[in-house]
């Protein structure tokens, strides 16, 4: 997946990022560990408020559902258990959506989802472990796996898929599947194809997304 | 005291709960005492669905087709009973103007040829979705929770998806109301009169309308993840949906528009006041091969220690167990404890011949292996063709 992004973008906010691949460009900001409201907090771990604002327009349904996802998948590899009684706000901003909004969120979400992880890092939020996300579409007549799809791609095939994929040892071993969204029309081959062919781009992705965490952090460290 | 040094005489006095209390305070604890028995709290087996009853077309208003409740604003319904869990789904419908730009003029086509159209052009956009309202009921009134939220918008990206709906099945074929010589009134329908081809053009009109569809989904007695019932019961619910016919008035319909529109008083715009036909009424053709129908999984480690040992080779079964901690697939998730404890979940829409049209998968506990993908997935494909079966009944 190729793509551009940058830490530390904003000042205000413990840890921010901005991701771009394509068209598709999100703005992520991460604030805490925070006092919550006295309804978010949880006893023994940190609490997370995670927010999606759309490219035009307010937040719809759409943006909840995308909300329901992205922290599906940072819940499991924030380690929580340091902050118990603190919150932890996510915003991700899309500047650009890259994709037909009515029909698609996978470019998007995938978008989000490593903006976020990148955010994290940056606020100095404890992680278990790293993460990577891809979209992905199988193309109609050569049934080929497209990893990071165009807008025009994405509207002509027949299934569109995010594979977000959790990895520990440096970036080296997939843990487990965060998430995997499928939808349209598609078999079971194709499943474990996709699930094949993510690893691999995810692992490509995710040793980028180290190199960028790195530059960022080693002029600052002292040696 | 200070001078109580006596304290290796304090008793530890185990609490013990009765199992409906341990399942309050501590859910994972009851959930891994029950799997380590070879059952869940529901008392099923791991691999065991609920049962579930279906009443369809119910609360429509062509319940009777002889005589047509016209009050009734309900197009296809579905009761929906798993468990203790109901789900009621009724579908409505409104008619909107097409602006002409934003769907294809197929007009001049053929049923046959429009059907040759839309298999080559298989492309999202070519299909709609119905508008969900799902609701939850908890006793309290507010407005709606995020998981009614999330699930609504899940049955709409899924239904798109899913190539149900196409959008062609949605157009109105309007007809047109007169007045007759003797002063009453009938009304003309372009697709009723194949045998008079004079009529057919004159009720050619330039305004084009489509239905849209709403569902008011009400789950009653939640108690677990209810996305997979929702979608089944909306899948129900759209097989029985009758579309009523629609008319416009005779004095809007195109044969005395060029008056209107003659000179620079073109921006007079022509009320079309549409109504709907109080008794007839078209099925929804749907895709009908592209029905599918849900079910969902949960991935869990059993945990070693909280396993209950058979009181008589407790110490065999200790040694054996340690070792490895073992995963098992859960379908059909149910119960707090199950949804509370079990992180991991597996969502899969199949249909019974073997593609799938939507899958989630969450892996935020137990480790999910191919083997469980696997499972799960035929698992889905049986279910998918036992709840097909019923729809008929």
């Amino acid at each position: 997946m190729h793509f551009q992004a940058e830490v530390g973008v904003l000042g205000h906010v413990d840890g921010s990022s901005q991701f771009v691949s394509q068209d598709t460009k999100i703005v992520c900001s991460v604030t805490g560990p925070i006092e919550p409201k006295a309804r978010q907090e949880l006893p023994t771990q940190l609490a997370l408020e995670v927010i999606i604002r759309p490219a035009k327009g307010v937040a719809t349904t759409r943006e909840k559902l995308l909300e329901d996802k992205l922290r599906a998948v940072l819940t499991p590899i924030i380690n929580r258990y340091c902050y118990p009684r603190q919150l932890c706000q996510i915003t991700c901003q899309i500047l650009e959506s890259g994709e037909d909004e009515s029909e698609f969120s996978q470019r998007e979400l995938s978008c989000c989802i490593n903006a976020a992880f990148l955010a994290l890092v940056d606020a100095g939020i404890a992680m278990n472990s790293m993460c990577a996300s891809i979209p992905i579409a199988i193309m109609k007549d050569s049934n080929e796996i497209i990893d990071n799809p165009s807008a025009e791609q994405l509207k002509t095939s027949p299934s569109v898929h995010t594979l977000a994929l959790e990895f520990v040892d440096g970036g080296k071993v997939v843990k487990n599947v965060l998430l995997l969204d499928s939808n349209g029309d598609f078999n079971e081959d194709q499943l474990f194809n996709i699930l094949e062919l993510g690893e691999q781009k995810c692992q490509g992705l995710v040793k980028n997304l180290r190199k960028i965490i790195q530059d960022q952090i080693s002029p600052r460290l002292v040696v | 005291m200070a001078e109580n040094t006596a304290l290796d005489t304090i008793e530890v006095h185990p609490i013990t709960f009765p199992p409906d209390v341990l399942a309050r305070i501590s859910p994972e604890l009851s959930l891994q005492r029950h799997l380590s028995l070879g059952i869940r709290p529901c008392l099923r087996k791991y691999e065991e669905f609920r049962e579930v009853t279906i009443e369809n077309n119910t609360l429509s208003r062509y319940v009777d087709t002889e005589n047509v409740n016209a009050k009734n604003n309900i197009l296809g319904s579905n009761v929906l009973k798993s468990g203790k869990t109901i789900v009621i789904t009724s579908i409505t419908g409104g008619i909107i103007e097409e602006n002409s730009a934003s769907i294809k003029d197929l007009d001049d086509f053929g049923e046959e040829e429009l059907y040759e159209i839309t298999k080559e052009e298989n492309v999202v956009a070519n299909y709609a979705s119905i508008y969900p309202v799902v609701e939850v009921e908890r006793g309290r009134v507010g407005a709606c929770t995020d998981e009614e939220m999330t699930i609504s918008q899940k049955l709409y990206d899924s239904v798109l998806h899913s190539r149900i709906l196409p959008k062609q099945a949605l157009k109105v074929k309007a007809g047109v109301r007169s007045v007759n010589e003797d002063g009453t009134l009938s009304v003309l329908y372009p697709d009723e009169l194949e045998n008079d081809p004079s009529n057919e053009t004159n009720l050619k009109m330039k305004r084009k309308w489509s239905y849209v569809l709403y569902a008011k989904i009400i789950v009653l007695s939640r108690t677990g993840p209810v996305f997979d019932l929702c979608w089944n019961s909306l899948m129900y619910a759209l097989q029985n949906v009758k579309l009523p016919r629609a008319f416009i008035d005779e004095r809007a319909s195109d044969l005395r528009m060029t008056i209107r529109t003659r000179g620079r008083s073109a921006t007079i715009r022509e009320t079309y006041e549409i109504l709907c036909d109080q008794t007839k009424s078209l099925p929804l053709m749907i895709n009908s091969q592209n029905i599918a129908f849900a079910s969902n999984y949960g991935v869990i480690d059993l945990d070693p220690e909280s396993q209950l040992q058979d009181p008589d080779n407790a110490e065999e079964e200790v040694d054996i167990d340690m070792d490895e901690a073992r995963s098992v697939l859960i379908a059909d998730l149910d119960t707090e404890a199950e949804e509370t404890s079990i992180h991991s979940t597996i969502s899969v829409i199949a249909n019974a011949k073997g593609n799938y049209t939507q899958l989630t998968l969450v892996g935020a506990g137990a480790k999910i292996t191919p083997n469980m993908i696997k499972r799960s997935l035929l698992l889905s494909k049986v279910r998918a063709n036992d709840l097909s079966t019923r729809l008929n009944t």
